[in-house]
């Protein structure tokens, strides 16, 4: 409903639900306010938007004043200007006045609103209340002396985080905020109440005094740490670069960030960096040489090994972090310079598993619906990840919807920290999902909650309905230990909600028997008709940042860019043409099968580019071998690695925050991320690395100027990026499939491409429910008895943030987590050492116990140095996908 | 005439009578090294930097001189010291870019920055241009370069 009412001699229509503070801001007017903040709950606690409403006596708070037909109010007359003046005075008495040396000083609300609308003398002059500063944890800084009791962090902390970290003791003056009984903070440093404090009472120990407000840039960029994909900006000064900020409103994240992405960027000027090209010398030792000494080294070894033994001895394993151009320029490097389809990226293995079954299954390669859909979804499966920690703004969005009411069900084989908000968390033990997804599709038909207009013209029903039934609702509830009430609640409410999607993880899609799985669970999707509108869909969820670049970019053994098949003529035609080169016709090999390949000498010369096999990849030996036995390293990285210090020659790379180019999030948005500071040291951007060995090999179609001529020639190639530009991306991200005539005419409208896919339903021919049989993915293995499921740390992702201080502060070191009754046979106390054998090899590590997880299953970070995950992953045991999930054994030390 | 002034050099006699005579007189150039300028007190030459009466530094590191500083010549690079106070770690400033306008005297919030009474600046080596911060303590504490 809509209300007309008169804002300072204006009329304005505006919707009954809003307050008159907001109303204002749609006029233009400012109301000054310290504790308003448009997501939070309304509290009225400072009293600076205090407004005269005509027929009302007192002054009114504009915040928590609903607006009503016929209002006339006014904001800024004598009285007013008189009450916020005695606010102001009021708030001064306590706080110091620091500015001198206040972090926040530059972006201070009391500071600006003191200058605008207080007094230049106060009548209160005794002292001033001081109070003991304390710092609560490693990473924030809280200053009470600066408070001014806003509350804006505690209900922050509460409403968006659902963490309930802070709150405010005593009363009245004595009014204090922290953590409970004023202990350290023990959080998930998401800083959201450093970015909502308006005063410098809250601020952050990484860059405390390191840098004024007023002196740094800012860049926007997109945050390298996971596939989230949210716009942050990258401050700096000096070409340093010193802390992260975030615009309310802008991105993916609006206005929110993560650990990672708040305090990770010290990673970029961190004093390890490699800073010059190292070449090995006669001697064996990596000496620092020119670029031009460097590159002609590995154009020279490259080409000798081309011309001795053919393309298909070279390979190539790129890191998922980098820039689509940086991608597509790797591939087209390997495949039109040097020849060869052996070209891969870790989170290969993921695509590997998942994208065929999503291919056969929908047609589409990629999450069907955008994540910000999850905000308002009314019943939400999450299946085998942990998407706070994986993907925390995404968790914020499933956070979100749980606040206003959403049901959200977590399968998992441990608690997380959705658990306490969900409403309801299943531990079950990895493989026993299937069981339970068929067991909600048996109560589904049994009851006849599917969607029968949708399922009209799917085949093979029948058999669906006979393959879930095969086993008594009882006996799946006894198997998965879980109960059947459970089981019939979450599939009524799932078949029975308005909007409904599935998230699932790398647990889930990484073992043995996860496309079962993944075919289940789109068998649950077509079923109950939640495909192809805003809120339903099927979200599969991987850390790396830009893994559906590599997607899009080709970088696959078998794929060319715009996940086309190598096996083509017709494909590899186009791309001959338009690269003006040979592209190799026989598919090559994927990133096991080359280190395998190296070890045994059938691979000469390999190019790592920001990968660290030895820390991430499956089989640590045989990693070991093959980078001692391949005849030519080449390893272009950030920080000397374990991988790099064994490398012929070493290139230095530059972090996200020294080039520019576009990333694409998990949910297709291609966004433009922009460079920051100057290359560190001598380092280059990897697009120009890879530009320079393409013109050195001969290859002169590979010069290129700027990274913005790389998505030209990406917007020629690439179908779905038809029309892309730097220049059209400026604005906000855009979600491919995107008309290329919206995109040039409507983007600074806010044009954002396709929200959702499979708008006009499944593909016909796809209308086949898969009916999957058997019911344990996983198995047993009487040998190794317990499964280790590698997890995703929410202060670090991939090898990366190893470097960052600030999150070393948070978790540095790795503990296997087990349940005490896991636990009870081995007869090992808490934090004692045991070792952790699987058919690979075993690693030593402090045991912790836990009852959040399922029995039989451990969890252990895979990120840390003294607990390599490489060392437990066994390559090609049952699919080379089998790298989240390990079978494993624990013998007391 | 020009016979005349040719035989008896009359305008030599004149010339050498004027050098004579100020040559006992009061030399009105200054005798620089040995005499210098008496300077007003708000002369602006290079920087001194004050301590409090209890030897603390004044400087507390606000930033606002090398923001206000029209020609970019003061770098100032702060962090965080033991105690969780604010310390300055670096502090120079490039007299070579300095223009003397005074500003940085002007916005300082806590009186640490002067315009002191060292106009003396000339050098060998450019380097020597930028002066630090022990210099300009050591300038503060000395009564020659701060006559207020």
């Amino acid at each position: 409903m809509m209300v007309r009412l008169t804002i300072d001699d204006k009329q304005i229509m505006v919707d009954a639900h809003m307050n008159i503070l907001e109303a204002s801001k749609k006029l233009g007017i400012e109301i000054p306010t310290f504790c308003y903040q448009a997501r939070l709950s309304e509290l009225g606690a400072c009293r600076m938007c205090v407004v005269e409403v005509e027929g009302m006596g007192k002054l009114q708070t504009a915040c928590t004043l609903a607006v009503a037909e016929g209002m006339v109010v006014q904001t800024g007359n004598a009285r007013i200007k008189k009450a916020r003046r005695m606010m102001l005075e009021f708030l001064l008495i306590n706080h110091p006045l620091e500015c001198t040396v206040c972090d926040a000083s530059g972006e201070c609300t009391l500071q600006d609103f003191a200058f605008k609308y207080g007094s230049a003398e106060t009548r209160f002059t005794g002292e001033k209340r001081v109070l003991r500063d304390q710092i609560i944890s490693p990473l924030i800084n809280r200053n009470l002396n600066r408070c001014i009791q806003c509350k804006r962090c505690v209900r922050v902390c509460d409403e968006i985080q659902g963490v309930t970290a802070l709150g405010m003791s005593y009363r009245g003056a004595d009014t204090i905020v922290g953590p409970f009984m004023d202990k350290s903070l023990d959080c998930e440093y998401c800083s959201h109440c450093i970015w909502s404090c308006p005063v410098g009472a809250i601020t952050s120990r990484a860059m405390k005094y390191r840098a004024r407000t007023w002196e740094m840039d800012k860049a926007e960029a997109i945050c390298p740490f996971c596939s989230c994909g949210c716009t942050l900006h990258y401050n700096h000064k000096d070409n340093v670069v010193h802390r992260v900020t975030h615009t309310e409103g802008r991105g993916i994240n609006q206005g929110s960030l993560c650990s990672k992405g708040y305090f990770g960027y010290d990673v970029i000027n961190h004093p390890e960096r490699i800073t010059s090209p190292m070449v090995r010398n006669a001697e064996g030792v990596l000496r620092t040489v020119t670029w031009e000494a460097a590159l002609t080294t590995v154009a020279g070894k490259m080409g000798q090994i081309k011309d001795d033994n053919g393309g298909s001895s070279i390979g190539g394993i790129v890191s998922d972090r980098l820039t689509n151009e940086d991608l597509y320029l790797f591939q087209k490097l390997m495949r039109s310079v040097y020849s060869t389809n052996n070209v891969d990226t870790p989170s290969g293995m993921w695509s590997r598993a998942v994208l065929p079954v999503l291919e056969d299954r929908l047609g589409v390669f990629a999450a069907t619906n955008s994540t910000d859909e999850l905000n308002y979804v009314d019943a939400l499966l999450i299946v085998g990840c942990d998407v706070t920690v994986s993907h925390p703004i995404t968790g914020l969005r499933v956070k979100h919807a749980i606040h206003r009411g959403g049901l959200v069900t977590e399968i998992n084989p441990r608690r997380t920290a959705l658990s306490r908000l969900a409403k309801r968390s299943l531990t079950v033990a990895v493989g026993k999902e299937l069981a339970l997804v068929k067991g909600m599709i048996a109560v589904i038909i049994e009851e006849g909650l599917y969607d029968s207009e949708a399922v009209k013209d799917y085949k093979k029903l029948s058999d669906l309905e006979f393959s879930v039934k095969e086993k008594d609702l009882n006996v799946i509830a006894r198997n998965t230990d879980v109960s059947v009430d459970d089981i019939v609640q979450t599939a009524r409410e799932f078949a029975g909600a308005g909007k409904a999607a599935i998230i699932f993880g790398e647990t889930a899609a990484l073992h043995s028997g996860g496309d079962l799985l993944i075919n289940a669970l789109i068998d649950l999707l077509m079923l109950t008709g939640k495909l192809g509108q805003e809120g339903f869909g099927l979200y599969p969820v991987i850390a790396s940042t830009n893994f559906q670049g590599t997607v899009d970019m080709g970088i696959a053994p078998d794929r060319l860019p715009g996940h086309v098949e190598v096996s083509s003529a017709t494909e590899r035609k186009k791309f001959e043409k338009a690269w003006n080169a040979k592209v190799p016709k026989d598919t090559g090999m994927n990133a096991l099968e080359m280190i395998q390949a190296a070890a045994d000498g059938n691979l000469k010369a390999l190019y790592l580019a920001g990968v660290n096999p030895l820390a991430t990849f499956p089989g640590g030996k045989v990693v070991a071998e093959a980078l001692k036995t391949v005849e030519f390293l080449v390893v272009q990285e950030l920080f000397l690695t374990e991988t790099a210090s064994m490398a012929d020659v070493v290139l230095p790379a530059g972090t996200l925050a020294e080039k520019n180019g576009t990333l694409t999030s998990m949910d297709r948005r291609i966004q433009r991320t922009q460079k920051a500071i100057d290359s560190v040291g001598l380092s280059r951007p990897d697009w120009r690395i890879f530009s320079d060995l393409g013109v050195m090999g001969g290859e002169n179609g590979m010069k290129y100027v700027n990274a913005a001529e790389v998505l030209d020639e990406i917007a020629q190639t690439v179908p779905f990026y038809s029309g892309i530009s730097q220049h059209i991306l400026a604005d906000n991200g855009l979600q491919w499939p995107f008309s290329r005539e919206d995109a040039r005419e409507k983007f600074h409208e806010g044009y954002l491409g396709t929200r959702h896919l499979l708008m006009d339903g499944v593909p016909l021919d796809k209308r086949i429910f898969s009916a999957v049989s058997g019911w344990d993915t996983h198995g047993a293995d009487s040998q190794y008895p317990m499964t280790l499921v590698f997890e995703d740390l929410l202060f670090h992702s991939g090898s990366f943030t190893r470097y960052s201080e600030s999150l070393n502060k948070l978790a540095s070191e790795a503990t296997l987590l087990m349940n005490p009754q896991t636990g009870i046979g081995l007869d090992v106390p808490d934090g004692s050492t045991v070792r952790t054998v699987s058919a690979q090899g075993e690693v030593s590590v402090a045991v912790s116990y836990s009852e959040d997880l399922a029995l039989g299953v451990l969890f252990m970070p895979r990120h840390f140095a003294n607990a390599p995950a490489s060392a437990l992953m066994v390559p090609g045991r049952n699919r080379d996908a089998e790298t989240a999930v390990v079978r494993v054994k624990v013998v007391k030390v | 005439m020009g016979l005349m002034t040719n035989i008896f050099q009359t305008d030599l006699i004149k010339g050498l009578s004027l050098t004579i005579r100020y040559f006992f007189s009061k030399p009105i150039t200054m005798r620089y090294p040995e005499e210098r300028w008496e300077l007003p007190p708000n002369h602006r030459g290079a920087q001194i930097l004050k301590k409090h009466p209890d030897g603390k530094e004044r400087c507390v590191g606000c930033g606002l001189c090398p923001e206000i500083c029209p020609s970019d010549a003061i770098t100032l690079i702060t962090s965080e010291n033991e105690a969780g106070d604010k310390r300055v770690d670096f502090y120079e400033i490039d007299l070579g870019l300095c223009i003397y306008c005074g500003y940085c005297q002007e916005v300082c919030p806590v009186n640490a920055v002067f315009l002191g009474q060292d106009y003396e600046l000339t050098v060998t080596d450019p380097g020597r241009l930028k002066v630090g911060r022990n210099e300009m303590l050591q300038k503060g504490d000395d009564p020659q370069y701060d006559n207020r």
